[in-house]
């Protein structure tokens, strides 16, 4: 297994409100496993907790993956093993540039795996490559890190970050909200192209429409902190169909 | 320890404006403002009364020359507040002169650093650009243990001229002295003046400066100043504006455990149409339970009756990044004129958890994230230093976040200074 999720309890620090209350999830290598949901579910949370976001208790289960013991990782550490999280709201960074930002990162990752690090000319070819893929202009790369970007703009820079730092597991959190249909496909396809038997996909969404595109293994519905229906690709639809509320009950 | 109590007891018997007075062959001279003056409010000078009065000037040219930056083209270096004409370079100058035949006139002063000023002995260094673009390094070096030093800078350009003037103030490895120097800055009406100021003296060191400056009508001032060194290290400004003078000022204060960087402003604007744009970052680092690093930012605007449509703003921006750390921002508006726009604005932060974590999630070290947050913090406003100064500003940025943090003597070790007596 890539990811194994057993009886995962999370609450939070401060008011020790009760998040995730026992969720499991087994995520196996090439799978994608969607996670939908209500508002309000868990479901960044269980994102934020697999990536390493501090604020967090811990009150039960533990997390596998590929065989590490995730929860006792920091949260870089997590990143150069192989996790991504694709942040719901990515984080403003004002005054970094985009391209300092995606070298340091990238550089961060080659060091950890005994690489020699990128110099500005290989980092350059390699990132127009995939920005001219997710149709990303070139002075993109001046710009500092999601700082004025459109919500579109966001979500393709996560997903170019993806794309470049190669990772094993791949969190996708709700990378579809507040994109129109030409921007949704774009990502989809960025998302699709970097689908491969050793890599997984966790596909955070609230609407069944990403998965039209992402084509899930798996379907997960989560509700108050709780798995309370997996099944396959149709369960999505029936989603559509009946409302969260007809399917839990 | 009977003998030592002694010590202590006679070390207060004799004010340390009298020791002064003494070594610098003056009169008398005034007490040091304490932080019962308002514009010491902040900014306690009790180091400088921990030092020992010293005015031999003995230096060794190799420890002069050790700690000089290097830089291209005309350049004075000013030792002690007197100039070394054989470290000194003017062949390329064109369009300016630089003198240094003049002598201090000693006037009777009441402000206290001015008094001390004008007993020092130091030259006063007279720069004036007369036509074209000029560019001029003063490389100022404080050697050994001179209580106080410094001289005066009197800068002049004239209406067709301007001059950009880099000023490096280091000191020797044992630099330990007080600087308190005065410059004096005249811009002609039309004339272009860009200060950089690049203070990177040792960390036992104290610097208060007087800068006055008057700018004529249409003039353009543009000054960037970089704090790094000193213990304690103050300059303080009092700028006039003529009608449509423009004035940009900023700052970066880089500050460790136990060092105090003060900028103190007051812009006049006495005639219609001035823009001042004033803009000042700290960066406050520090070890984990140490004496913490200070911030002292004082900044007023005062606008004559006369002085409609002045357009003038400041911020100051501070980044803690190590508990202990604090500012002291003080702005303040004196407006006579009804048709102005002034605002001013101060804040103070520490580095957002969820930036820190956005580059975790990217697998970034959290010191290498560290930096890339910090530096983006000061690059924001290295973009405003004039050009010809922009790769050294940057260079000595990047090398203060590469080093680590330093430590600043502790206040206690210095006040059991007493070695004075023995002389
Ligand atoms: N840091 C936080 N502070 C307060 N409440 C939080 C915090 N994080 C999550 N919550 C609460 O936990 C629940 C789950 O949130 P979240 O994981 O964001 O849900 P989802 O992504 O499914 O919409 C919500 O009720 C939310 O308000
Ligand atoms: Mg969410």
């Amino acid at each position: 297994m890539m990811l194994t999720v057993n009886d995962l309890k999370i609450q939070l620090e401060g008011d020790r409100k009760k998040i995730l209350q026992g969720v499991s999830l087994s995520v196996g290598a090439g799978e994608v496993h969607a996670i939908m949901g209500p508002n309000g579910a868990g479901k960044s949370t269980l994102g934020y907790v697999l990536a390493g976001r501090e604020g967090y208790e811990v009150t039960g289960g533990s997390v596998d993956f590929d065989g590490q013991d995730l929860l006792e990782m920091e949260a870089d550490e997590r990143a150069r093993a192989g996790v991504f999280l694709a942040f719901q709201y990515p984080v403003e960074l004002p005054g970094v540039n985009v391209a300092t930002f995606l070298r340091t990162a990238l550089n961060a990752h080659r060091a950890a795996r005994g690489e020699k690090e990128l110099n500005a000319v290989e980092f350059l070819k390699l990132c127009r490559r995939e920005m001219q893929a997710l149709s990303m202009p070139e002075d993109f790369l001046q710009r500092s890190v999601n700082t004025g970007f459109s919500g579109g703009e966001k979500k393709r820079f996560e997903v170019l970050q993806m794309a470049l730092l190669e990772p094993k597991l791949c969190i996708l959190d709700e990378t579809d909200s507040g994109l129109d249909i030409d921007a949704l496909r774009i990502v989809a396809e960025g998302v699709n192209r970097l689908r491969d038997a050793g890599r997984s996909f966790v596909v955070i969404t609230h609407y069944q429409r990403l998965l039209e595109y992402i084509k899930p293994d798996h379907v997960h519905v989560l509700a108050a902190g709780r798995v309370v229906k997996s099944g396959g690709p149709e369960l999505a639809l029936e989603l559509e169909a009946k409302g969260y509320e007809g399917v839990a009950a | 320890m009977a003998a030592k109590a002694l010590t202590v007891v006679k070390a207060d018997a004799v004010p340390w404006p009298e020791r002064a007075a003494r070594v610098l062959g003056a009169a008398s001279l005034p007490p040091l403002p304490t932080p019962a003056d308002e514009a010491f409010h902040f900014t306690n000078l009790r180091p400088i009364s921990a030092l020992k009065p010293h005015r031999d000037s003995d230096w060794e040219l190799a420890d002069v020359a050790a700690v000089l930056p290097v830089v291209d083209g005309p350049q004075v270096v000013v030792v002690n507040g007197r100039v070394v004409p054989q470290l000194t370079v003017l062949d390329g100058l064109k369009g300016a002169s630089v003198r240094w035949d003049g002598v201090y006139p000693v006037p009777e002063v009441a402000e206290a650093l001015a008094a001390y000023h004008a007993h020092q002995g130091g030259q006063v260094v007279e720069i004036t650009a007369d036509e074209g673009e000029v560019v001029l390094h003063v490389i100022q070096v404080l050697a050994g243990a001179q209580v106080p030093s410094g001289g005066t800078l009197k800068v002049r350009v004239a209406a067709r001229a301007k001059l950009t003037l880099v000023e490096h103030l280091v000191g020797t490895a044992d630099a330990a002295g007080w600087w308190n120097d005065h410059v004096a800055l005249e811009v002609a009406a039309g004339g272009v003046l860009e200060q950089v100021l690049v203070q990177d003296l040792p960390l036992d060191a104290v610097l208060t400066r007087r800068q006055g400056g008057t700018f004529g009508s249409g003039a353009a001032y543009r000054a960037f100043t970089l704090q790094v060194g000193g213990r304690l290290a103050r300059v303080a400004s009092q700028f006039a504006c003529a009608e449509e003078a423009d004035i940009h000022h900023s700052g970066l204060a880089l500050a460790d455990d136990g060092q105090t960087h003060d900028t103190t402003l007051l812009l006049r604007h006495e005639d219609a149409g001035t823009a001042s744009h004033i803009r000042q970052r700290n960066i406050l680092r520090g070890k984990p339970g140490g004496k913490g690093a200070h911030a002292v930012f004082q900044g007023k605007f005062y606008v004559a009756q006369k002085a409609q449509k002045t357009d003038a703003y400041m911020l100051c921006e501070s980044l803690l990044l190590a508990e202990g750390a604090r500012v002291s921002a003080k702005p303040e508006l004196e407006i006579y004129a009804d048709d102005v726009k002034c605002s001013h604005g101060a804040s103070t932060g520490r580095l957002q958890p969820e930036q820190l974590f956005y580059l975790a999630a990217r697998g970034v070290p959290q010191a290498v994230a560290q930096r890339l947050l910090v530096a983006a913090f000061a690059d924001a406003l290295l973009d405003e230093a004039p050009a010809a100064a922009h790769a050294l500003l940057s260079a000595r940025v990047s090398r203060w976040l590469d080093g680590t943090p330093t430590v600043a003597p502790a206040d206690d070790t210095v006040e059991m200074n007493t070695d004075w007596l023995e002389d």
